[in-house]
């Protein structure tokens, strides 16, 4: 049985800020900054440095949200949010790269019917904080229902 | 009639005979008659005497048609006797293929006691067919009987043949001026001074000097004043009996206008083997040359697009982490705290410049040649690539055995292995590998130019052989998404430049595919290779 965030649901809308989001980038300096941010900003959070650790994470405690670099080592952010998006459909999924080449990659994937939404690297914690809110706003986070398996 | 025909009539027939049927007379008509035979032998034997010393083949038939007499050099030319050749005999000589026609001409004008003339060939006694001339006339006796034909037969076998060489030169000659008058590429020949002694309609067209304007007057006419020296050489190089292909240079039309031509000058020589000029056919390679170039200028784009988006990722991460590193050290009020992500930002800066470094120094090009260590280049490539490898999971392994020195445009041999090196890293999987090495050595061939060879090896999946062939087509991909295919069109466009050669190897065997790029680049002496160099471009 997959976990749920149940934390999120005891606590109500107004605990929203106790929202789970996990932090993947191979540059592990980048992943620890991004967590720690948003650690201050009251959201539980936690960095993974490749795709198949942040699968397990998963596993253990579903995020609200997964931000992800996309060119990684061995699976790359593409993949994983596919493979998030079929496991864990509550979590919604922020892609931030540094390669002009993964354009490309996500029009392939587009093509085959996942959209991502990508933020260029560097981005500004603030400029960051204020998507998390948004992508976090627009669904009901803080009453996620318990999903059956 | 046939031959058949003429031959079995052959054994009748005999001089001899004809006179023994004769009847006979009273003794006064028999004295005049004996006379009358008397004068005639003699007659006969005069004919014969002077034939048999003649050099020309004299034959003779009778009103039968039938041959009856043959002289020494006709005897002596079949290598037969008379009696061999009497009657037909002598047609089984005569070549099978002249046989009939001969024939036709023979009994027709025979027919019409009229005179003749007739080409065949005839086996002489060496078993060889030679070209005969035989001329044949109607005989007549004072009294204006018939008697048959005699005729004279020389032997113009080299004649004929000197003929037929003068018609076969005659229509290669034709042919030859159709072609050149056809032809896109100016033709043009001139002798030994570059005096002009022939211009086709191409070379009107490209010129812009008409035929008259230039047949007579100097080939300088169309080299530009810097390149007057290319004369001196092309006709010292003819001079010797050397040909001169696919020479790139430039050349001036009547407007003034410079052209790319690419020129082929041949020597030309007399009956006797000397040379006597110069055949120059150019073509026209203005338009290939501004499409060269323009190709060149995109594919140089479009490999610092590439490079600008490798160094990017290089830069933006270490910016990101910069960004939030401050971000962090600006809310924090502890100064351990602060002072530690300060720390941290400062080596990610370090970073940044590091990179910055490298890539201005990849692009900080002269177009001039300079003394270049490959392994030195190898280094900065490895540090600009080795982020987008180790992503990948791929291993670089760099092998510098050796580290000569060699005389190249620095950026063009950086761009060659720069192409190769991104190749391999695009081909090799998750955990493959791929070797660069730097050695001396020598030519591909047994050469004995001295050099820089680098190969770069991966565990790819390997290149098909028909796909092998094109490699170093402009245009050809196989990745067809990122890939402009131009990539070793220029690297082999900038060996070729630098008098090197580059070569590609490869092994598609499922489980053990390899590939390996081998590039030599000569290290030519200091001078040399500046001349060679500009020559190239």
């Amino acid at each position: 049985m997959k976990s749920e965030n149940v934390e999120n649901v005891t606590y109500g809308s107004t605990e929203l800020r106790r929202t789970f989001i996990l932090v993947v980038d191979d540059e592990k300096r980048i992943a620890d900054t991004l967590a720690l941010i948003l650690e201050s900003k009251g959201y539980v959070s936690e960095a993974a440095y490749d795709a198949v650790t942040a699968l397990e994470v998963c596993r253990a405690r579903t995020p609200n949200l997964l931000i992800s670099d996309v060119v990684m080592p061995g699976m790359n952010g593409i993949e994983l949010g596919i493979a998030i998006r079929r496991d864990f459909p509550s979590c919604k999924v922020l892609l931030f790269s540094g390669q002009a080449a993964t354009a490309e990659m996500l029009e392939h994937a587009s093509a085959d019917g996942h959209h991502f939404e990508l933020l260029a690297k560097p981005v500004h914690p603030v400029d960051l904080l204020e998507k998390v809110e948004q992508l976090l706003g627009a669904g009901d986070i803080g009453t996620v229902p318990a999903r059956a398996s | 009639m046939s031959s058949s025909g003429i031959r079995k009539q052959r054994k009748k027939d005999s001089i001899g005979k004809a006179a023994a049927k004769r009847p006979k007379a009273d003794t006064s008509a028999m004295k005049a008659i004996d006379e009358l035979e008397r004068a005639l032998r003699e007659s006969e034997q005069r004919f014969r005497v002077v034939t048999e010393a003649m050099p020309v083949m004299v034959w003779m038939a009778g009103t039968d048609k039938l041959c009856t007499y043959f002289n020494k050099s006709w005897l002596d030319f079949v290598g037969r006797t008379l009696e061999q050749e009497r009657g037909n005999g002598w047609a089984e000589n005569m070549h099978p293929d002249d046989f009939e026609r001969c024939l036709q001409i023979y009994v027709s004008s025979f027919d019409a006691r009229q005179p003749f003339e007739m080409h065949y060939r005839l086996r002489h006694h060496s078993g060889e067919f030679r070209w005969i001339l035989d001329h044949g006339v109607p005989r007549y006796a004072p009294d204006g009987t018939f008697e048959g034909y005699v005729g004279g037969c020389l032997d113009i076998h080299e004649q004929k043949e000197a003929a037929e060489k003068i018609k076969t030169a005659f229509l290669t000659s034709q042919r030859l001026a159709a072609i050149v008058e056809s032809s896109n590429d100016a033709i043009a020949s001139k002798d030994l001074n570059g005096i002009v002694t022939s211009w086709n309609p191409a070379a009107e067209r490209i010129f812009g000097y008409t035929a008259e304007e230039m047949i007579g007057r100097s080939i300088r006419k169309v080299i530009p004043p810097e390149l007057q020296d290319d004369e001196e050489r092309i006709l010292a190089t003819i001079a010797r009996g050397e040909r001169i292909e696919h020479f790139e240079t430039v050349r001036l039309t009547k407007t003034g206008k410079r052209i790319d031509v690419s020129l082929t000058v041949s020597p030309v020589k007399d009956e006797t083997g000397r040379i006597v000029g110069a055949a120059k056919i150019a073509r026209d390679i203005t338009e290939q040359k501004k499409a060269e170039h323009a190709l060149r200028t995109s594919e140089r784009l479009a490999s610092v697009g590439r490079l600008a988006a490798t160094v990017a990722h290089e830069i933006n991460n270490p910016l990101e982490a910069v960004t939030n590193l401050l971000y962090l050290a600006k809310e924090r009020t502890d100064r351990h705290d602060v002072r530690k992500f300060l720390v941290e930002a400062e080596e990610e800066l370090d970073r940044v410049s590091h990179v910055t470094k490298q890539t201005l120094g990849f692009y900080r090009d002269t177009k001039n040649p300079s003394a270049v260590r490959v392994g030195a280049l190898l280094n900065q490539l490895i540090a600009v690539f080795g982020p987008r490898s180790r992503n990948k999971g791929i291993e670089i392994c760099p092998e510098i055995l050796e580290n000569p020195e060699i005389y190249a445009v620095a950026g063009e041999v950086r761009q060659v292995i720069a192409n190769l090196l991104s190749n391999s890293i695009d081909a090799v999987q998750t955990g493959g590998r791929i070797r660069i090495r730097v050695w001396g050595g020598r030519a591909h061939h047994d050469q004995p130019l001295f050099g820089a060879r680098i190969t770069i090896a991966d565990s790819g999946r390997g290149i098909p052989a028909e796909v092998r062939q094109r490699l170093f087509e402009p245009f050809f991909t196989t990745k067809e998404d990122v890939g402009t295919g131009l990539g070793l069109w220029v690297c082999k466009s900038i060996v070729d430049k630098h008098h090197g050669s580059i070569r590609v190897k490869s092994s598609t065997e499922p489980g053990r595919s390899w590939t390996v790029f081998s590039v030599f680049l000569p290290s030519i002496q200091a001078q040399a290779p500046e001349e060679a160099l500009k020559q190239a471009v």
